[in-house]
Formats: C-alpha cells, sequence, structure tokens
C-alpha cells in the first residue's frame, strides 16, 4: 500500500472531481428545464400528444445512460452534428435527468387535489399559470427531496462521461492508475471523493424531508 | 331564440345541454335561464347532474351538446376567451379550495392582479373590504390552514367575489363543514342574496332555500323533474321521486335545525 501516491496526484483528482460537480449541476439544470417542460406538456396538452411524451420518456427510461451518451455522442456526429464530449455530455446526462425528473414533477403536481387547479381557474387565471403558482409551489414538499435524491444518482451517473473522453474524477483517476499503475489506492481514492460529495447529500434529503412534512405547507395538502 | 342569452336580463341560459362522462349520461336535455339577480337553487339526489350543471357554466366541464351562454358569450366557444367567462362568473367550492401556501389577502389579490389587471393597492383594498363584508377582515395576514372551516368558506366566496362577477355560483357550500359553522356560511349568502347578486346555488340546506331562492330546480338523472317557487315545490312536488327525494331531504333538514337550536 502507497498512500503518498493519492497526495501526489491530489490536484489531478481534484481537477477531475470540480469538473464531475460541474457537469452534474450543468445536467441537473438541464434536467430540470427538461422535466419541468415535459411534465407542463404532459398535464396540459390533450391525448395524443400525453402519449407520446409519455412513450419518449418511458424509453429514455428504459434504455442505458450509456447507450444514451454514445448516441449523442457518436450517434449524431454520424447523421451531422458533431458535439464536444462535454457538450454531448451534459445534454445526454440532461435528457436522462429530465426524464426522470419529469416524472416525479408530474407525481408531485398530480398529488396535489384537484380542488386547486379548478379554484385557479374558477378566477380565470391561466393554465400554465395555475400550474407554475399554484400547483407546483404545492408539490415541492414532495419534489424538493425526490430532486435531491436524483442529483445524487446523477453525481455518480457522470463517471460514464468516461467513456466519451472526459475528464471527469472516473477518468482523471483511471489516467493516474495507468501513470503510476497503483488502481487499488487511485481506485479506494476516486469512491472516496465520490462518496464524500453524496453522503452530505443523502443527509439533506432527510432533513429536508423532514422539515416539509413538519412546515404548514405539507400539513395544509391533507 | 336569435341571440345568445335570449332576454337581455337572462345572466346564464342553458339550451339544450347535454353532458356524458363516458357513456353516462349526467346531463340530458336541460333548459333553463337564469335571469339578472335572480337566486336559483338546484337541489336532487347525489349523481342527479347538479354539480356538473353548475361546472358546465365556468367551463371546469366541457358541454357534450347544446350550449351554455354566459352574459352573451358562449361558454368554450373559441371566439370567447375562457378567461373573461370565468372573471364574470364566480365560483365557491365545497371543499374551499384556498390556495394553502397563499395568505388570505394574496387568495383575494390573485385573480384582480393577474386577470383584471387591477394595481396590487387597488386589489388590496378591494380585499380588505370584501373580507370584512364576510366577516373575517383580522384574517388578511392569515394563512388559510389557521381558520376554522366556516371562515375558509367566508374567505372563498370573498374570494370570487374579488373578481366582481355577475353571477355566483355554489356547490355545495356548506356540505363539509360541521353544523355549528354552516349558519355564519349561509348568513353571507343571505346578505349576498339581499344585495341583489344573481346566484345558482346546488344545496341541501332547505331552510335556505325556502328562504332565499325566487325558484328551486330539482333535477334528476340529469334532467329537470321539478321547477318553480320553493313554497310549491316543496309543499306539492309533482313527480312521485321529487315527492321521495324532498320528504327525505326536509326530514333530515327539520333534524338538523333542532339540533342546532
Amino acid at each position: 500500500m502507497d498512500w503518498v501516491i493519492i497526495r501526489d496526484n491530489a490536484a489531478l483528482l481534484l481537477g477531475g472531481t470540480v469538473t464531475t460537480i460541474e457537469l452534474a449541476l450543468a445536467a441537473f439544470l438541464g434536467g430540470t428545464a427538461i422535466g419541468l417542460a415535459t411534465a407542463f406538456a404532459r398535464l396540459i396538452a390533450g391525448r395524443d400528444a400525453e402519449l407520446g411524451l409519455k412513450a419518449a420518456v418511458d424509453v429514455v427510461r428504459g434504455s442505458p445512460l450509456l447507450v444514451q451518451l454514445l448516441l449523442v455522442y457518436l450517434g449524431l456526429s454520424a447523421i451531422g452534428l458533431p458535439l464536444d464530449p462535454v457538450p454531448a455530455a451534459v445534454v445526454g446526462l440532461s435528457i436522462n435527468a429530465g426524464a426522470y425528473l419529469s416524472e416525479i414533477f408530474r407525481g408531485g403536481m398530480a398529488a396535489v387535489p384537484r380542488g386547486q387547479t379548478e379554484a385557479g381557474l374558477a378566477i380565470g387565471l391561466p393554465r400554465l399559470y395555475v400550474l407554475g403558482s399554484i400547483v407546483l409551489p404545492q408539490a415541492l414538499p414532495v419534489v424538493v427531496p425526490a430532486m435531491i435524491g436524483l442529483f445524487i444518482g446523477l453525481l455518480k451517473d457522470t463517471s460514464l462521461a468516461y467513456v466519451l473522453g472526459l475528464l471527469e474524477l472516473t477518468r482523471m483517476g483511471k489516467n493516474v492508475m495507468d501513470r503510476t499503475l497503483q488502481p487499488f489506492e487511485i481506485l479506494i481514492a476516486v469512491a472516496v471523493i465520490y462518496f464524500v460529495l453524496c453522503f452530505p447529500l443523502s443527509q439533506l434529503v432527510r432533513v429536508v424531508d423532514a422539515r416539509m412534512r413538519r412546515s404548514g405547507l405539507a400539513q395544509a395538502r391533507l | 331564440m336569435t341571440e345568445p342569452g335570449g332576454r337581455a336580463d337572462t345572466v346564464v341560459s342553458l339550451e339544450g345541454v347535454t353532458k356524458f362522462f363516458g357513456a353516462l349520461k349526467v346531463l340530458d336535455d336541460v333548459s333553463l335561464a337564469v335571469g339578472r339577480r335572480e337566486r336559483l337553487v338546484l337541489i336532487g339526489p347525489s349523481g342527479s347532474g347538479k354539480s356538473t350543471l353548475l361546472r358546465c357554466v365556468n367551463g371546469l366541464e366541457e358541454v357534450s351538446g347544446g350550449r351554455v351562454v354566459v352574459d352573451g358569450m358562449v361558454v368554450g366557444d373559441p371566439a370567447t376567451p375562457m378567461a373573461r367567462v370565468r372573471a364574470e362568473v364566480g365560483m365557491v367550492f365545497q371543499h374551499f379550495n384556498l390556495f394553502p401556501h397563499k395568505t388570505v389577502l394574496e387568495n383575494l389579490t390573485l385573480g384582480p392582479i393577474r386577470v383584471l389587471g387591477l394595481s396590487r393597492v387597488e386589489a388590496e383594498s378591494l380585499a380588505r373590504d370584501l373580507l370584512s363584508r364576510v366577516g373575517v377582515p383580522e384574517k388578511a395576514a392569515e394563512y388559510p390552514a389557521r381558520l376554522s372551516g366556516g371562515q375558509q368558506q367566508r374567505v372563498a366566496i370573498a374570494r370570487a367575489l374579488a373578481m366582481r362577477p355577475k353571477v355566483m355560483l355554489f356547490d355545495e357550500p356548506t356540505s363539509s363543514l360541521d353544523p355549528e359553522l354552516v349558519g355564519e356560511v349561509l348568513d353571507v349568502m343571505r346578505r349576498l342574496a339581499d344585495e341583489g347578486m344573481t346566484m345558482m346555488v346546488v344545496t341541501h340546506e332547505m331552510a335556505f332555500a325556502e328562504d332565499v331562492a325566487d325558484r328551486v330546480i330539482v333535477l334528476d338523472h340529469g334532467a329537470v323533474v321539478e321547477e318553480g317557487p320553493p313554497q310549491r315545490i316543496f309543499s306539492n312536488p309533482g313527480t312521485p321521486r321529487a315527492r321521495a327525494f324532498l320528504t327525505r331531504l326536509l326530514a333530515r333538514s327539520e333534524r338538523h335545525r333542532r339540533e342546532r337550536s
């Protein structure tokens, strides 16, 4: 065991960690936008559009993220839409996260009593406004903890961007490993870094969940 | 009928309205007209289509056949913005449906600001005025969860009034209230009736119907089976089904009155 190797390569590993965090944040933002748009569209759209969107969400959720990343990176370039690794990874991860987030939003909003939507419509508010300003805020006690949970998954899933040659934490670890030929120490270090990023967030889910349940918002929904 | 709504003093008219939920016919060729300042009470057994009828008036339900005209506007017609119809039709729900994440004041100002384009100052002064009228001026800054059911329903009435509607729909406004809170809500509704508001009320409160209604309509299986002034409907219903239904309802209402006093 030679743990000095970690210290010697700490700067590289930290650099990879920063890339991982940036990637996860970018995909989380992109996924939130995609997820909100999809959820709203499904709640407002007619039957045909709803079925189409549901099918799209099911396909994304029902196929491996790795395949989706390769499809965005290699597949798109094959049909004349080449993307650099970073944008490709962000797009692929955003679409994937968006599919899951849309279900989180839709499920959360569907749990808000229907009378809330009707009361909003009855005073003449537009449907989109009712969803965004009346229904969505009441769904937050359910939605926010689930979103943090999804972000944890996303942080770990960014390791798949490895295959696009992107120097995120896992790829950086691999490079250091190839040079130093000490896979055990390096991989342990990489795993510990992921854990250090994720564990506090999983604790945060508990705190947020408990707080939101106690708050008047969650009670008033019952 | 040549122009939508017929007579100039008709606020709401239903013309041959039919409504299906899947294969189930909930409204069966219903035609009726509600005049300005008229107080119409709709009664009937559960599942008779009373609530659905109200919900067709402000477009919460789309009619399957026939049409609904509100103040000359055909509801659901692409040429009539739904927001305009809904701004003219106030609705009060059985379960109040106040927005729990907004204060009482915000509940009242949301529509006037967003839909009618009032300034915040105007909307708030209108809202405080209405809260006084329904007897809860001190609750403006509270969240709905801190109010009793009766107070919540009075705020809900104020929220609907804040849109300055031409007609108010009440969908069993006291049915989910504890018996001791029913009176305060009915009092507000009585006052509204006295002030000349056009009202369509679905209720099981027979004493209220008797005092306030100009006309009572009995629905059964989605069709109007009785129609007339409350005194006649309650004392001498024409059809056996209406008779059976009213007997049950009047007995219950009598029991409630005894319990309350």
